[in-house]
């Protein structure tokens, strides 16, 4: 327990009535982000990146995770894997720009040669010039580390630890209830819906800001009229928090126009959408007409980086002839996202007022928050 | 020999400069093959592993399929 052992948590595993919030430390202190990152992020299921990077065999992606480089690569059998970024022979980093169609992965140095999906392929010289062979190089030993790895909804997960129970087993709460997701093809919507938002809070503020609806009426005023508090509800779960809405009737022009919605979706989603915090670093948007999800990526304990991502039901939806109701769409959510900043803010600023105890929550209205706190509560004392 | 060899030098010092891996491939199968018409099979398999290197890598299958061929039956590669 180290940074966290003089830290009782016992106040945040109460129920939701008499619970505290977790201690102004967890989003201030650097030794607990760094715990944290071991305990919650590298023993569960974290979101490093999305499929639609890596559309075509051969794509690789570097990404640095929790300070390790991975490279995410796509292989001749369409397979997502991840890997550790680093050669078996002098350990230096393989790839540090995304590349495309790369038929290998040669590291620069000596040239060693890798399969996309981790073999060692060749070892040029390295039984003296002109020999690619020596007895004490067994190449079958010295493949690519791969990384546990999950791709679910075009989002790609990494249990980096390995010790994290399947991702179905680890989830099956949260897949249960968007199967119907599942069965569907994702489109992207291309360079209009992508975009990023800096945050200068930890990024536990943004999941817990993210899975409630109490703050609604206050800080997004514009959803008064077609998204309103009374409509919403929230979603305690054991993988999940979060909230949904009953009244999802939107509209991308002066004539009612809409995009075209996802096949075979039954009636909830009709009017029904829902807005699920996966834990740890996940957001996602559930439409019946469009999906958006926010990973988060922590940069420090008090920094976040959200990458925001939107795909929708139908291929033609991706083409120009949509582009402009893309754009309305992706701005509508940006908007939306960028009013939270200045709060989900105070609440980082908030955190070095001495006497500040983790906070009181409301039992009607903070259910989701204090279910993400209890999360991670657990996490960090397992 | 000498000139050509040193016409095929700065060739292949170019292609390098501009990283163009097929080039390379192609190059150094073709001086690899040189030197082993001379029966300067150390130097010809030095060179056929560099082809073989740079034709994996530029996704030349057939030239990588065939390099692969020879070094094995020279004993160099599995
Ligand atoms: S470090 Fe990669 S081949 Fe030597
Ligand atoms: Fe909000």
């Amino acid at each position: 327990m180290n940074a966290i052992s003089s830290i009782n948590l016992d106040q945040v595993l109460r129920p939701v009535a008499t619970a505290r919030g977790l201690p102004s430390s967890f989003y201030t202190e650097a030794g607990v982000y760094d715990l944290e990152r071991r305990k919650v992020f590298a023993r569960n299921w974290a979101c490093v990146g999305f499929g639609k990077d890596v559309p075509n065999p051969g794509d690789l992606r570097p990404i640095t995770f929790l300070g390790q480089p991975l490279l995410i690569a796509r292989g001749r059998d369409g397979q997502i894997r991840v890997f550790e970024n680093v050669c078996r022979h002098r350990g230096a980093v393989l790839v540090t720009e995304p590349v495309n169609g790369r038929p290998v992965i040669r590291c620069p140095y000596h040239s060693w040669c890798y399969s996309l999906d981790g073999a060692l392929v060749t070892t040029p010289h390295v039984g003296g010039a002109g020999h690619n062979t020596h007895p004490e190089i067994r190449r079958e030993e010295l493949s690519l580390f791969e990384v546990r790895s999950y791709v679910w909804l075009d989002m790609i997960f990494v249990n980096v630890s390995g010790s994290a129970p399947e991702f179905r087993d680890a989830a099956a709460d949260l897949i249960r209830r968007f199967e119907e997701f599942d069965q569907v093809a994702l489109h992207h919507g291309g360079g209009d819906s992508s975009f990023k938002i800096d945050l200068k809070a930890n990024w536990k503020l943004a999941v817990e800001n993210y899975a409630e609806s109490y703050h609604l009426p206050w800080i997004h005023p514009g959803l008064n009229s077609y998204s309103r508090l009374e409509d919403h509800y929230h979603m305690v779960e054991r993988s999940f928090c979060g909230q949904g809405s009953s009244a999802y009737t939107p509209s991308f022009g002066p004539n009612g126009e809409r995009f075209g919605e996802f096949a075979g979706l039954s009636e909830k989603w009709r009017k029904g959408a829902e807005y699920p915090c996966v834990f740890p670093n996940v957001l996602v948007g559930f439409q019946n007409d469009h999906i958006f999800i926010i990973q988060l990526e922590p940069v420090a304990q008090d920094a976040t980086i959200e990458h925001v991502e939107i795909y929708y039901a139908d291929k033609a939806m991706t083409g120009p002839s949509f582009a402009s109701m893309r754009e309305k769409n992706a701005n509508m959510w940006k908007e939306i996202f960028v009013e939270d900043i200045d709060v989900v803010e105070r609440m980082q600023k908030g955190r070095h007022a001495p006497s500040f105890d983790g906070g009181k929550f409301s039992p009607v209205m903070d259910g989701p928050t204090h279910r993400f706190h209890e999360w991670v509560a657990e996490q960090m004392m397992a | 020999m000498g000139d050509s060899l040193q016409h095929l030098d700065r060739e292949i010092t170019h292609a390098h400069a501009c990283g163009d891996k097929r080039r390379l491939a192609h190059l150094y199968a073709g001086a690899a093959e040189r030197f082993a018409a001379e029966g300067e099979m150390d130097r010809a398999a030095f060179l056929l592993v560099n082809a073989y290197v740079w034709a994996l890598d530029a996704g030349e299958d057939m030239v990588a399929a065939q390099a692969r061929k020879v070094l094995m039956e020279m004993g160099r590669e599995h």
